[in-house]
């Protein structure tokens, strides 16, 4: 009992809103009604104890209560079933009638000479039985029996091996024991002798039903045999003032008893989440978008470094990235209404996405039981709705390294250098051929080592810039391979953020209202 | 009489294998309880149906039964005037149950022709002057199943008692087997007490031997001294409500026992001279048997309609989820369908791909395509990597298989979620984990089967390429890109491609159908197409159908037992041939 009431309410609670459908629809209404009941008893008398007789049909409650008031309130017959209405007795006028009004008792009888001289604040009800052809008995017995403080049950050495009192009465509030009291009435029709046996078959009984050290007080009404003892236990409970939030704490500890574990829910594994990612990615087009990074990265190179007699062939090819709507050329436009035209995924993307989702969230429920994984599937098929669009907005989103590089100048300058000699080369060797018939001086054409300086320049430039070319082709290309790798990684960036948003977060919340639910179940059921 | 009979026993004999075999293995409501009565009928047909249709003359037995604690050993006690069975405080008391009879009748009860499945036992009475309390054996718990079988001069010839064990106690076992006496009886003396008279659970037994038309004799013990004037018109006046007005009620009053724990024998004078009359005389005794039989075999009819009732409903559970079941699958086969038509499946890389392979502009193609040929080869000797057919082939592959693979997946969920949702579903599941996802092998399964397919694909267009010119324009192209063309209009057959996309796919698809044309001709084509496709279906349907089989496999072991037709025709044939034979 290191658990107080308000932290045990406040567990059942949590486990009410974290467990959501996963609790049995009849288990929930359980609940919620011990919720009600406690915070309506709360508010009610909190300094009174209700203690109910409860018993078969025969046994003796009302001349039970009788003998313990000490006049005749309650009507005892021969006729059975003899008691169909509840008799309250109270000592206490004023305190009890609004908790008598909530226990719909309507018989009030309001006795001075206190039952225990510690207390007057006690409320006896004299209850049907619960084993008669009447039902109604049994309803009354049955809602009464969740509502009083204190169970007191009646039994009588005929009656006192019944299954009806065992298994539907006395078992289901076993977690109440110590809110319960045994009395086996009637002790005058067995011989003294018989007493202690009977008492002890009793105890066993009840001892099977899940109250190992139950109070067991033979009594008779009739010849007044352990009254005392009866007055003073009741006594007892009523002046201690505690049956009440006893009894509250019995009740949502045993319907704690009743639900299910949720399992050991477990860390979602790092690796789960990377798997998922990955897949993902590669699903909705990283690799395709990474190789057009690069490939729109070798062309413009191809434009800007390429032997500019022949690199302006590059141009007429599009741009792969433009193609996927992710050009350069962008800039300025809001990703968030941007589509690219990227591809809507195939079939194929949609079924790896799609798998990869489930494969997680079977991952996410290692540990759990089969309801809490149940959850954990459609959560992820809800997740699977909207992922496609989203996973189309993160690759719109992601910065691609679209911009071009400084040595592309370089070598730009250094080309049209190149064909700024050849020209030269072939501007000399024209006027050398042109010069001289126009009347006009010939340039003089130097030789170096046998060859003609304007020859030289021209061949010199063709094969530096194809050379440069080759080089440009060969500095872009390791230039591209590294972007691919880094647009790779920015995209799958950008989809680890939506996944982390859309499929990884709903499903850690379930998580984490199971491992919320188990624990306050641990605590409620205490 | 016996010949008469004949048909009837045959029937009840047919009837009994049915009902042995009910088949209600499911926790579906009420399965339980209809699982106990037809456990019940079988038991009473083997105690108490099958000998007394054998024999009507056979002794009749009368059962003592009643509450805990309300004196049926007492009273067995006081009629045979000695004690027998041991009685006591601690409830509940009696254990193994007593048969006392005459000793001229001991050969109709040491047989095992009425209750089979008590072994008995040959009691000796306690020597004179035992207390009632130590009288008989103690009883043993483990001792429940045995008949203890008692001679006595005092019980009347032709008329056994069996001392029952409690109704109502905690003792589980008290509360089976005093049901199995008091169903294999013919006579009832009901024993009930001041305190008990209004119970629940004996008024549920007395509807039942009302609704079976058994002679009951009501003993209404330990009444207060002066209560019977009040309780016994209350007593006479529920009995009537509940058509049992014709039973006699025996007061006997609240009276201490004397040394031995025995009643005076004054107390039982008069349901001791009950028993004698009825026993006496040999019509009313055969009246009486004949009613109760008569009453058992309409009350067995009865509760045969409603056990099968209870096994069509179990029927009807395992043909609804094998219905679901299916449903969800022939829901994968048909997302399969749906993925693999109108270019589903082809959209972005598979066809970008198949673009630079045959759909490069003619501007550049031959030079592109001497240029990309050699720089692939190059790239593919340097890095590894295929050549750009078995590429697309690679992804057409990969991305049908992730569809079959996925769709498969779904559907164990769907069937796994639809199992879940009921009680009976869930203890299904339960015994059978592995239908929570895809079979273990299902990743491999698909694999193959895409192999297979493809390998079909193979020997089709090889089939297909019958004269030499034929053969000679496939091999220019590659096997493989026939192969892959085949695929590709497999694939995008069927429109409903939508803005860009179409050009880019219907395209290319248009490119693979031309190339394919050009080889096979147009009409071959179109047939191929067909052709390959259907087989694709069929290997799906195939492949899911394993998986579905799963289901069914796990439904299997329920659907064993008796048809619930041949339950009813079984009782109603049962029924006829008994009215037959009193007829005649």
């Amino acid at each position: 009992m290191s658990v107080s009431l308000d932290d045990r309410l406040a567990a059942l609670r949590i486990v009410r809103t974290a467990g959501g459908d996963n609790i049995p629809a009849a288990l929930a209404i359980e609940a919620d009604a011990v919720l009600a009941r406690a915070g309506r008893r709360r508010e009610l008398s909190p300094g009174s104890t209700v203690v109910g007789l409860f018993g078969a049909t025969g046994s003796g409650k009302s001349s039970l209560v009788n003998a313990l008031v000490g006049a005749e309130v309650a009507r005892t017959h021969v006729r059975r079933p003899t008691t169909s209405a509840v008799l309250a007795v109270t000592w206490d006028p004023e305190g009890a009638v609004d908790l008598l009004d909530w226990l719909e008792v309507r018989d009030r009888v309001v006795r001075d000479e206190p039952l225990d001289p510690r207390t007057r604040q006690l409320v006896l009800l004299d209850l049907p039985d619960f084993d008669s052809i009447e039902a109604g008995n049994r309803a009354i017995a049955e809602r009464l029996a969740a509502q009083v403080d204190a169970l007191v049950w009646v039994v009588d050495p005929q009656k006192y091996a019944d299954d009806v009192l065992h298994a539907q009465f006395i078992t289901p509030h076993a977690r109440h024991s110590e809110v319960t009291l045994i009395v086996l009435n009637q002790v005058d029709l067995l011989s003294p002798a018989d007493v202690p046996k009977v008492v002890g078959s009793l105890k066993q009984i009840v001892d099977r039903d899940g109250i190992p050290k139950a109070t067991v007080i033979a009594a008779s009404a009739r010849t007044g045999v352990g009254l005392a003892a009866v007055r003073k236990a009741i006594g007892d409970l009523a002046a201690a003032r505690s049956a009440r939030d006893a009894r509250l704490a019995a009740d949502v500890a045993a319907v704690a008893d009743r639900l299910d574990s949720p399992g050991k829910a477990r860390r979602i594994e790092p690796k789960a989440r990377a798997d998922l990612v990955e897949a993902v990615g590669v699903a909705a087009g990283a690799d395709v978008v990474a190789r057009a990074v690069a490939g729109s990265y070798r062309k413009r190179a191809a434009q800007a470094t390429g032997w500019p007699l022949v690199s302006w062939v590059a141009r007429l090819r599009a741009d792969p990235l433009t193609r996927l709507g992710l050009g350069p050329r962008r800039a300025g436009t809001d990703p968030a209404v941007h589509r690219t035209s990227l591809p809507p995924p195939n079939a194929a993307a949609r079924a790896q996405v799609s798998i990869a989702v489930r494969e997680f969230a079977d991952a996410a429920a290692a540990g759990l039981t089969e309801t809490w994984r149940s959850t954990l599937r459609s959560q992820a098929e809800t997740a699977l709705g909207t992922l496609p669009g989203e996973l189309d907005l993160a690759i719109a989103r992601a910065p691609l390294p679209a911009r071009g590089s400084w040595w592309w100048v370089v070598f730009a300058v250094l080309q049209w250098l190149v064909v700024l000699g050849g020209l030269v080369g072939a501007g000399w060797l024209l006027a050398a051929a042109v010069l001289p018939r126009l009347g006009m001086p010939a340039p003089e054409i130097p030789q170096v080592e046998g060859w003609a300086v304007p020859t030289l320049l021209i061949v010199g430039a063709v094969v530096a810039g194809i050379l440069l070319g080759l080089l440009g082709a060969a500095l872009g290309g390791l230039t591209a391979a590294s972007r691919r790798r880094r647009a790779r990684q920015r995209v799958l960036a950008e989809i680890e953020k939506v996944v982390a948003e859309d499929v990884v977060a709903p499903l850690a919340t379930v998580v984490q209202r199971a491992r919320e639910f188990a624990e306050a179940l641990r605590i409620a059921g205490s | 009489m016996t010949d008469t009979r004949a048909p009837a026993i045959v029937s009840l004999e047919r009837l009994r294998a049915s009902l042995a075999d009910a088949g209600l293995d499911l926790p579906l409501d009420g399965a339980a309880e209809h699982r106990e009565n037809a456990a019940a009928a079988v038991r009473q047909i083997d105690d108490y149906i099958r000998p007394r249709l054998a024999d009507l003359d056979a002794p009749l037995l009368a059962v003592v039964g009643g509450s805990t604690g309300s004196g049926k050993s007492t009273i067995v006690n006081a009629l045979v005037g000695t004690p027998l069975t041991r009685v006591g405080v601690i409830r509940p008391t009696t254990r193994q149950p007593i048969l006392v009879h005459a000793p001229v009748d001991a050969g109709w009860f040491a047989s095992d022709r009425i209750l089979p499945g008590l072994a008995r036992v040959r009691g000796a009475l306690s020597s004179p002057g035992t207390p009632a309390s130590v009288a008989g054996d103690s009883p043993a718990a483990s001792r429940i199943h045995e008949l203890m079988l008692l001679a006595h001069e005092a019980v009347p010839a032709s008329l056994a008692i069996i001392d029952a064990p409690d109704i109502d106690s905690v003792a589980e076992d008290n509360r089976a087997l005093a049901a199995q006496l008091l169903a294999a009886a013919d006579l009832w003396v009901f024993v009930t007490t001041a305190n008990r008279y209004a119970d629940a659970v004996p008024w549920k037994l007395l509807d039942g031997a009302a609704a079976r038309s058994i002679t009951v004799g009501v003993v209404l013990n330990r009444v207060p001294p002066g209560a019977a004037d009040e309780v016994l018109p209350d007593l006479t006046g529920m009995l009537k409500h509940r058509n049992l007005a014709d039973a006699p009620i025996f007061v006997i009053e609240e009276q201490p026992l004397d040394d031995l724990g025995m009643l005076p024998a004054a107390a039982v004078a008069a349901p001791s001279a009950w028993l004698r009359a009825i026993a006496g005389d040999r019509a009313e005794r055969t009246r009486i048997a004949a009613r109760t039989l008569g009453g058992a075999i309409e009350d067995l009819d009865r509760r045969v309609a409603a056990i099968a009732e209870a096994r069509q409903a179990q029927l009807d559970w395992i043909a609804g989820v094998e219905a679901m079941a299916a449903d969800s699958y022939q829901a994968a086969v048909a997302a399969v369908d749906e993925a693999t038509r109108d270019g589903a499946l082809l959209r972005g890389e598979v066809l970008a791909r198949w673009q630079d392979f045959v759909g490069t502009s003619d501007l550049f193609r031959r030079v592109e395509s001497w240029f990309s040929r050699t720089r692939d080869s190059v790239t593919a000797w340097i890095v590894g990597r295929p050549s750009p057919v078995i590429d697309v082939e690679t992804q057409i592959e990969s991305g049908l298989h992730a569809v079959i693979v996925d769709e498969g997946g779904r559907a164990a969920a769907v069937t796994w979620a639809g199992l879940q949702r009921t009680a009976a579903g869930r203890t299904v599941a339960e015994q059978n984990p592995a239908l929570a996802t895809q079979s273990d092998g299902f990743t491999d399964e698909a694999a193959a089967m895409i192999r297979d397919w493809q390998g079909a694909l193979l020997q089709l267009v090889r089939d297909n390429a019958g004269n030499k010119r034929v053969k000679a324009r496939v091999l220019s192209a590659g096997l493989n890109v026939m192969t892959v063309a085949l695929m590709i209009v497999v694939f995008a057959s069927t429109g409903g491609l939508t803005g860009g996309e179409l050009l880019i796919a219907g395209g290319s698809a248009v490119l693979g159908q031309k190339l394919l044309e050009t080889v096979f001709g147009e009409d071959a084509v179109r047939r191929l197409a067909a052709e390959a496709r259907r087989d694709l279906q069929e290997r799906v349907q195939a492949v899911f159908d394993i998986e579905r089989a799963r289901a069914t496999a796990a439904l299997d072991a329920l659907r064993f037992g008796s048809a619930p037709e041949s339950l009813r025709r079984e009782s109603r044939a049962l029924l006829d041939d008994v009215r037959a034979a009193a007829g005649s």
